[in-house]
């Protein structure tokens, strides 16, 4: 008997359950934004970033009506950084025909399991992060709003020239792939300004404590500024030994020193370095105000540029039904391949290869604190 | 005829009642599940569901795959996601950079992956248990990071992309058009087959006698270093083809999609499944593969319950959901019928003229500075039964380990039918006509009483790999040979009325039996029995003596190490008396009581012992 009661409290629940939908739908018109990536485990920081971004940018828009005439909704799917399940929830989010775009993953490597699936139904997909040079081959509905590192490494060098105004460049890097790959798209930037000359180029590994070697080189060469490609666990150290040798020594490196942490550790020894970012929390366009206090409020934290990139990944998609009033997926790729967005990570338009041309700025570090000088 | 299992289907706890009901329907069965399986993708499902079934039938070939070494051979690995992305990659970078079709390359898919078995094979004949595991495991770290690395050919972590999905005739197997879904059924289909038809067969026996009990098993004449690195080969293999059908339904693989992660969950699905058993794979796969997707309502919470599920299933099932030992009863092969088997044991002609048997000549075996046994000379006659007796440690149980192979000697020589055999391999000396019974019982305990005598027919099967799986008419042939041989010896000792029962559900007695049974099976003239009436009542022993005297009757020659004095004088036509590894007295069952010597080294003290006891 008791189990009876349990089945027909069940179904009563199923039955109010399909009812409820069944009469939401009839009234008025819904577009679906899909954005899925890691919502567990350990990568789960950026996969809810992307989350909370593209609900923030939805509920924006809702708060203005919707657009285009219809209701938006999010729907979120964890594929727990793991490409069996990303191309899973491709098959999934294809067949729904409310959706009209989908963001994400994080991973490249599990981006790419599922892209084949959106190019096959003609879904656009916005990736805010996916860092494969081929990423976006897959096809014509697939998009990259995330930086190249010849572009932001251009800035880079922008800042060495115009801000710190050094001449004699040393470049140091990690012997990984990335560190590779990005000291000799460095090189050539390097040699291509006319104002600034490589004099030597120094390796080390990743997250080393002990840069003497490589400083006493850089010294002997006698440059003005050093060139730090790796992550703030090469920086901060290799920094702090350097300054102690020599103050005035410029250093210039990436936008992974966007973060607090850098700050902290670094203290008076990081002063004055220079970095760009594409999108900077600090500022006090309102757009970006806006942006950064609901993400804080809502994640208790402030946005990364990932998940800033992410925002403007969604808010390309509303604009795009708003302005083609339509849920067409073949339209809201034609729109999203021509857009022309002002977002909080500035001016952003697609190639032809489906990635975003981004303007980056320069940051320094004065007296503490990240300052937009360029 | 008292079957324990006449009644099963009326006894026994909802799982073996459920597997007595489809025993019984077996075609039905699988001719069902097959239709219903070719049926499945044409119900308009999502196609989102579809890949679901897709990804079950990979992972179940894979996970039968792991179960060849894992669940059935006892060595269990952590590194099979290796031999799945080799599969992967080499199909992959035929296809995109040689312009291979898939079902050219799924060949080379499977060899190379099966060479890399073999690497992670050969260590297995060193190591067991954890450290085998820590090879498979740092080996399939060792493959990811040549994947990573080897940029030239592999490309490194970029990966492999825009694999084009498999032709067939010109027809492109996509999701969509279920021909990925049929492509994966039929290699799913073939890999069931051929596990059942090994599993069936002397390959199958070898795999579990191995995980069983090595030791035994080397005794019983199994090459025990060609079917552990068979069974790490083969699942290579299978888990190589299971590969390049992933790289061409996946579309991009790069290095991360082959991780410990993925090792593990093949493992889970044979653990949760029930490992050494096929039908556990099938169902293991479906829950671990579907579940991540069922459960997603469950957001963020999902992986908890999962976890939990686990914990849960391992909790209440330690042998896996489908993982119970079966009490369907043994399938005898077509055309073997048990009641038609006589009980007589074949005689084995015997010369009139006496002639020397086995001959020990001045052995010497030292264990660093003590000499175990010294300069110690014997014979035994055909169809003689010859006792070897003395105290505890007087080296006994070493003369057998020598004459069987499992030590070698320092000194002197031992000729069996006249050819030396001293420091020859077990198996080889198996196969020459010497097998054992050890002093603490060493039977195959999860095996049927007939497979363990089966494992003894296997120095003597001849048929080979490729007779057991294309079932030719030398494997029948010998199948049913075999096991009529087996049915008889089981009668003649008595121990028919049990023989689809698990060895280790016998009592004390009978398992005695059983050894004796698996050792007469192997085709041996000369059986050594390593205390046969240990621990049995009188009656037990007195029924024993009897046995080995039919044995002898029939042409046997024994050799018997014993304690119980009651079996020696009764049943020896000679004995040697052993003391501090050297022979110390030997002569008639009459002689020895009286030998002044033995009474003092042996058997003085065991009466004087035994006389405290009775009064």
């Amino acid at each position: 008997m008791k189990r009876r009661g349990i089945f027909l409290a069940l179904s009563i629940l199923v039955f109010a359950l399909i009812f409820a939908t069944g009469t939401g739908t009839a009234e008025e018109k819904i577009a679906k934004i899909a954005v899925y990536g890691p919502m567990t485990g350990e990568h789960a920081e950026y996969g809810l970033g992307f989350r909370y971004a593209t609900e923030l940018q939805v509920e924006k828009w809702n708060k203005r009506g919707g657009a285009g005439g219809y209701k938006l909704e999010v729907i979120v799917f964890d594929d727990k950084n793991n490409g069996e399940e990303a191309a899973t929830i491709a098959e999934r989010v294809v067949e729904d025909l409310d959706v009209v775009g989908i963001i994400g993953s994080y991973v490249s490597g599990v981006s790419m399991a599922a892209t084949p699936t959106f190019q096959e139904a003609g879904l656009v997909n916005i990736s805010a992060s996916a860092s494969h040079p081929d990423f976006t081959s897959a096809g014509d509905y697939i998009f990259r709003n995330n930086t190249v590192i010849s572009v932001e490494g251009a800035s880079t060098v922008r800042g060495v020239d115009k801000v710190l105004g050094a001449k004699k460049i040393g470049l140091l890097s990690i012997m990984t792939d990335w560190g590779r790959a990005t000291a000799a798209i460095m090189t050539k930037l390097i040699e291509d300004n006319p104002n600034l000359t490589l004099v030597i180029h120094e390796e080390c590994t990743d997250g080393s404590d002990d840069y003497s070697t490589p400083i006493a080189n850089f010294k002997a060469a006698g440059v003005d500024a050093v060139i730090i490609v790796g992550m703030h666990n090469t920086f901060v150290p290799f920094a702090r030994q350097y300054r102690q040798q020599d103050p005035k020594i410029g250093l210039a490196a990436f936008a992974n020193l966007y973060d607090d942490q850098v700050l902290k550790l670094g203290g008076e020894y990081v002063e004055n370095t220079v970095f760009p970012v594409a999108y900077f929390n600090e500022s006090d366009e309102p757009n970006i105000v806006e942006f950064r206090d609901a993400f804080h409020a809502r994640a208790g934290k402030n946005p990364s540029s990932l998940s800033a990139q992410a925002y403007d990944a969604a808010g390309m998609i509303c604009e795009a039904i708003e302005k083609t009033k339509s849920n067409d997926r073949a339209k809201i790729r034609d729109y999203v391949a021509n857009i022309n967005y002002d977002g909080v990570g500035g001016e952003i338009k697609f190639d032809s290869r489906g990635e975003a041309q981004k303007v980056f700025m320069v940051l320094q570090i004065k007296d503490g604190k990240f300052v937009k000088v360029d | 005829m008292s079957d324990l299992f006449q009644n099963a289907n009326q006894a026994g706890n909802f799982w073996e009642r459920a597997e007595m009901f489809f025993a019984r329907r077996r075609l039905a069965v699988i001719a069902l599940f097959v239709i219903l399986l070719l049926g499945l993708p044409l119900i308009d499902t999502p196609s989102y569901v579809k890949r679901i079934y897709v990804l079950i039938m990979i992972y179940g070939t894979l996970a039968l795959g792991l179960n060849l070494p894992t669940g059935y051979t006892g060595q269990v690995s952590l590194g099979n996601a290796a031999f799945f992305a080799i599969g992967a990659y080499t199909s992959a970078l035929l296809v995109t950079k040689a312009e291979f079709g898939f079902f050219a390359a799924l060949p080379f898919a499977a060899l190379l992956a099966g060479v890399a078995g073999l690497m992670v094979g050969l260590p297995s004949l060193r190591l067991s248990g954890s450290y085998l595991s820590i090879v498979t495991l740092g080996f399939a770290e060792i493959v990811r990071m040549i994947l990573a690395n080897w940029q030239t050919v592999t490309n490194g972590p970029m990966g492999v992309k825009n694999i084009p999905r498999p032709f067939f005739f010109g027809l492109e197997l996509s999701l969509r058009n279920n021909g990925a879904y049929y492509l994966i059924l039929v290699i799913l289909l073939f890999t069931a087959l051929l596990c059942y038809v090994l599993v069936c067969s002397k390959i199958g026996r070898a795999f579990v006698a191995i995980k069983e009990d090595e030791l035994a098993a080397t005794m019983m004449g199994i090459k025990t270093v060609y079917y552990k690195v068979l069974a790490f080969v083969l699942s290579a293999a299978i888990s190589g083809v299971a590969g390049a059908f992933y790289a061409h339904f996946m579309r991009y693989i790069d290095p991360n999609s082959f991780t410990f992660d993925t090792s593990i969950l093949i493992l889970s699905i044979v653990i949760l499944g029930g490992m050494g058993t096929l039908r556990g794979m099938y169902l293991g796969a479906a829950l671990l593969v579907s579940f991540p997707e069922v459960l997603r309502f469950l957001d963020r919470y999902r992986f908890v319950f999962y976890g939990l599920v686990l914990v849960l299933m391992m909790r209440f099932r330690p042998q896996g959901i489908l993982g119970w030992q079966s009490k369907v009863p043994y399938r005898f092969p077509s055309g073997v019928r048990r009641d038609n088997i006589g009980t007589n044991l074949e005689s084995i002609p015997l010369s009139d003229e006496k002639e020397p048997l086995m001959e020990v000549k001045n052995v010497v075996k030292r264990f660093g500075g003590l000499a175990a046994v010294s300069d110690v000379s014997f014979h035994v006659d055909r169809g003689e039964i010859v006792s070897i007796i003395g105290p505890n440690g007087a080296g006994k149980t070493t003369i057998f380990n020598i004459l069987t192979g499992i030590y070698e000697i320092d000194g002197g020589e031992i000729l069996f039918e006249r050819g030396l055999i001293h420091n020859a391999k077990p198996q080889n000396i198996v196969k020459m006509g010497v097998s054992r019974t050890f002093q603490n019982i060493r039977l195959f305990p999860n095996m049927r009483v007939i497979e363990n005598v089966l494992v003894g027919t296997h120095v003597n099967t001849r048929y080979g790999f490729f007779d057991a799986v294309f079932r030719t008419a030398r494997f029948r042939r010998e199948e049913a040979a075999k096991t009529e041989k087996a049915v008889k010896i089981l009668k003649s000792i008595g121990l028919d009325y049990r023989m689809h029962d698990y060895a280790k559900n016998l009592p004390y007695g009978e398992q005695r039996k059983l050894e004796i049974a698996r050792a007469i099976a192997t085709d041996a003239r000369l059986l050594l029995l390593d205390e046969p009436a240990a621990g049995m009542n009188p009656q037990e022993s007195n029924n024993l003596l009897e046995f080995i005297r039919l044995l002898r009757d029939r042409g046997y020659t024994i050799l018997l190490i014993e304690h119980d004095m009651n079996v020696v004088m009764n049943i020896s036509d000679r004995i040697y008396v052993l003391d501090y590894g050297k022979l110390i007295a030997q002569g008639l069952p009459g002689e020895i009581t009286k030998n002044p010597k033995v009474i003092e080294a042996y058997l003085g003290g065991v009466k004087e012992h035994a006389k405290h006891k009775r009064t």
